[in-house]
């Protein structure tokens, strides 16, 4: 059966001067898992919004949407209340109550429910979710993760017969965002919902997906079979894809298009063992640049360092001792709730160790927060700089080196994530530190942004700045520092290059390395075993 | 949670409102002792010896009432003493004394209310009167925590920025004012994604149920005919002057006719039911936990 048909929809914001969306067609039939990926601004949340009339953004459109095959126009408010739902991107900006059992309730108050039809569906939706146990918690005290399950869990309840997500996982650390993911999954195997969701970051979901469409610039590149897709396609999402699918896509393989780590690494095995060559040239080369230069000196320097929150509560950082160089990129890596984030606080001095030392090599510092919002006080960009410094030339300098000049008037707020991310920057270093921390600069960013802030942090770096990044994001941390370290169990449990961090590695490492290196030793890029690979091919 | 506090929000609401709006009408000082009586067992029952210090607040309010009175008031026939050629009396410091404990026993009342009627309560009370209400202020429980850290998050990282030592009044002033435009700021912007989300989730399609977890049962249906019992006997007692004491000139005697007695016994029943409520629940709860 045919849920929803979308036929030549254009839609253009009020005020602006390109359609965001221009003759979109797309047919979505029951119980399907539809992937709708592109880059930030592709249009990608718009579309979703007009399927959801109640928060249909404001402008011209035109075109038919079709709620099982009747006009989408002809449903009742309440009919459209419940028959779609719609999970939003932030997982704090969506809940409305304080108490997690009233968040569950508060859609089936709204359609007018009986209580007994409600305590019902609530033990039911608590059960598959196995969130009973928060049910009297208040929604303040649960982590992002967890806040992201309960905003799904209150839209389920109201039975949806189509789920829409708006990139769900983008502000969720790895393994919340697989465990969303997996629920997801459960709930379209399980019941047969069908579900829409519109996500930049594919990995995980793609083995999932039935009908992948990809979106650029409002309009829909491809559309049909996920593997067919990828293969025609892929490129059109540029750096957004997993490691396996590039480095299928740049040894240009005939073959089927893998969905998932594993199916890469039999390919891989497949196709390039047979040729019987093993090449170990990657991986120590970084080791031998460091010993030719004298050795700099230290920037951050901590010493045996222990911190907690309150006298009675446990330790969260235990006799931690790091150096890190002047002009050096280090990379903080650790699970949810390890003291990443507490120990970039120490190293700040935004929170003082109860013992134990952090010593600076210069007082000039700044603090990355984690949400660039936090940062914001004004209602333009060029106010907001002006607010840290006078000198329009410094102002203009960084506008430039930032890729910012055109948006000094715009709202910081109606920026881009990744906008939001160097008009946050262009104020710290306004104020000319010596020491960066960033607190998970690419959180909720498409490639094309990340890559941005990576070319940048490098730029500070070319300038003899330090930086310190704490991130989840592993290939983040692979591709543009020069040391990391894991901070597990209160400690940091190892440190050094990326080659030697990941390369040592087994689990906790970048896809490509997991792909390739039974075959190809301490590989942890995909251009690296792309490069190996035609080496052998020649 | 006290054996009371598991009733109906109805029943706990009725309760209270009757013995504090009960206990404050009436000068009558059997009434005021009685209730802080029954105040105050309850409360020692409900928190053991961590209630001294109430307790020791309560009796200090009790005796400046009373030292306040004989030094301000000087009517009453009965003249202890002089001070500053001003005439001290036993009627005013009577009814000093019975002013400080019908203070003492409503401050007493109002603490456990506090713990017995929680923000859930709250909440099922005000929604049967408006269900938006009721939203609204569950929304602002949410929202009070969020910005609250939120304006933590802005003044650590402008803390990092301007990292001044020696900052003065204006520079401080001007940093909690940025806090403040920020928070702002942050508070407007998100919100729009929170009307969304309500949007999207059916709000304002019509009429509102609400969800709680809370059924009336017999204890409730006794306690509430009791509660309304007392009030029939309270307003006829008042009507009937019975529930009248005056302290000047003279101070009254107590009066233990029929009617007198009634007038007592039923106000110290009805202030007993949380006492009551609780101790049967913990019997109960030591013969049921006694069979595991």
């Amino acid at each position: 059966m045919e849920v929803l048909n979308i036929s030549n929809l254009n839609f253009k914001y009020t005020g602006a001067e390109k359609k965001t969306l221009s003759n979109i067609n797309m047919c979505v039939n029951e119980g399907e898992f539809v992937l709708i990926c592109g880059e930030s601004g592709s249009g990608k949340s718009t579309l979703l919004k007009m399927i959801k009339t109640q928060i249909r953004p404001d402008g011209e459109e035109s075109g038919r949407i079709k709620l099982f095959s009747k006009d989408i126009e002809s449903y009742t408010e309440k009919e459209k209340a419940c028959d779609i739902g719609y999970v939003f991107q932030n997982p704090d900006n969506q809940i409305v109550t304080d108490k997690v059992w009233h968040e569950l309730t508060f859609g089936l108050e709204n359609m007018g429910c009986s209580l007994h039809e409600m305590k019902k569906r609530i033990a039911e939706m608590s059960a598959f979710f196995g969130i009973s146990s928060w049910f009297e918690r208040n929604t303040d005290t649960l982590s992002g993760g967890e806040k992201q399950k309960l905003n799904l869990a209150s839209v389920v309840v109201m039975k949806p017969k189509l789920l829409l997500l708006d990139e769900p996982v983008s502000q969720l650390d790895p393994v919340a965002s697989m465990e969303f993911m997996q629920i997801l999954r459960r709930i379209n195997r399980e019941f047969g919902m069908t579900i829409i969701i519109a996500e930049h970051n594919i990995d995980g979901l793609l083995e999932m997906t039935d009908t992948l469409y990809i979106m650029k610039n409002g309009t829909m590149q491809d559309s049909g079979n996920v593997k067919d897709v990828l293969r025609r396609s892929s490129i059109f999402l540029s750096g957004n894809v997993p490691a396996y699918v590039s480095l299928h896509r740049s040894l240009g393989l005939n073959t089927e298009v893998p969905l998932c780590v594993r199916d890469m690494k039999m390919q891989l095995r497949k196709y390039y063992n047979k040729k019987g060559t093993f090449i170990d040239t990657y991986g120590k080369q970084d080791n031998i640049i460091e010993k030719d230069e004298e050795i700099p000196e230290t920037a951050v320097k901590v010493k045996n360092v222990y911190f907690r929150y309150e006298r009675k509560s446990e330790d969260i950082l235990y006799n931690i001792s790091l150096d890190i160089k002047k002009g050096e990129i280090y990379s903080l890596l650790g699970n949810n709730g390890s003291g990443k984030t507490t120990l970039l606080k120490v190293l700040a001095g935004i929170k003082k160790p109860y013992s134990g030392k952090v010593i600076l090599s210069s007082k000039k510092l700044a603090y990355m927060p984690q949400n660039p919002q936090t940062l914001f006080v004004k209602n333009s960009l060029l106010k907001e700089l002006l607010d840290i410094s006078d000198n329009m030339d410094d102002i203009n300098d960084i506008l430039e080196k930032l890729k910012l000049s055109e948006c000094s008037n715009v709202h910081p707020y109606d920026l881009s994530g990744g906008q939001q991310q160097r008009a946050a920057l262009a104020k710290l270093l306004l104020t000319r530190p010596q020491i960066i921390f960033f607190d998970e600069p690419t959180k909720g960013l498409d490639m094309d942004a990340i890559n941005d802030i990576g070319t940048i942090i490098n730029i500070l770096k070319a300038n003899g700045i330090t930086i310190v990044i704490v991130t989840h994001n592993i290939e983040f941390a692979a591709r543009y520092s020069d040391r990391c370290g894991m901070l597990f169990d209160r400690e940091i449990t190892c440190e050094g290059s990326p080659y030697e961090f990941f390369g040592n590695n087994d689990f906790y490492t970048t896809q490509a390395h997991r792909i390739g290196r039974e075959q190809f030793g301490n590989v942890i890029f995909e251009k690296e075993i792309a490069d190996i690979c035609s080496m052998i091919e020649k | 949670m006290s054996g009371f506090a598991r009733l109906h929000p109805i029943s706990i609401f009725l309760f209270y409102i009757m013995v504090i709006i009960g206990t404050v009408i009436c000068t009558n000082p059997v009434i005021s002792i009685i209730s802080f009586m029954a105040a105050i067992i309850y409360r020692i029952v409900l928190k053991k010896a961590m209630v001294i210090k109430e307790i020791l607040l309560y009796l200090g309010i009790v005796v400046i009432t009373a030292l306040f009175n004989m030094i301000l008031s000087h009517n009453g026939q009965t003249v202890l003493f002089y001070l500053n050629d001003n005439r001290v009396t036993l009627e005013a410091a009577v009814y000093g004394f019975s002013s400080g404990i019908m203070i003492a026993s409503v401050m007493a009342w109002c603490r456990s209310l506090s713990q017995d009627f929680t923000e859930d309560k709250i909440l099922y009370l005000i929604g049967n009167i408006s269900s938006d209400i009721a939203l609204i202020l569950s929304m602002v429980m949410r929202f009070i925590p969020l910005y609250k850290r939120q304006s933590v998050k802005v003044s650590e990282a402008y803390g990092v920025i301007n990292d001044n030592e020696n900052e003065n009044i204006a520079d401080r002033l001007k940093n909690k004012l940025r806090v403040y435009d920020s928070v702002l700021g942050f508070a407007i912007e998100n919100s729009i994604d929170t009307a969304d989300s309500m949007k999207a989730r059916g709000y304002g399609c019509g009429k509102r149920t609400m969800f709680h977890r809370f059924s009336v049962n017999k204890t409730d249906i006794v306690y509430i005919v009791l509660i309304a019992v007392e009030l029939f006997i309270y307003i006829f007692s008042i009507k009937n002057s019975t529930a009248s004491y005056s302290f000047y000139p003279v101070i009254d005697k107590i009066n233990m006719e029929k009617n007198y007695l009634i007038f007592y016994v039923s106000f110290a029943v009805m202030s007993a039911i949380p006492l009551i409520e609780e101790i049967k629940w913990r019997i109960k709860w030591k013969y049921l936990t006694s069979a595991i």
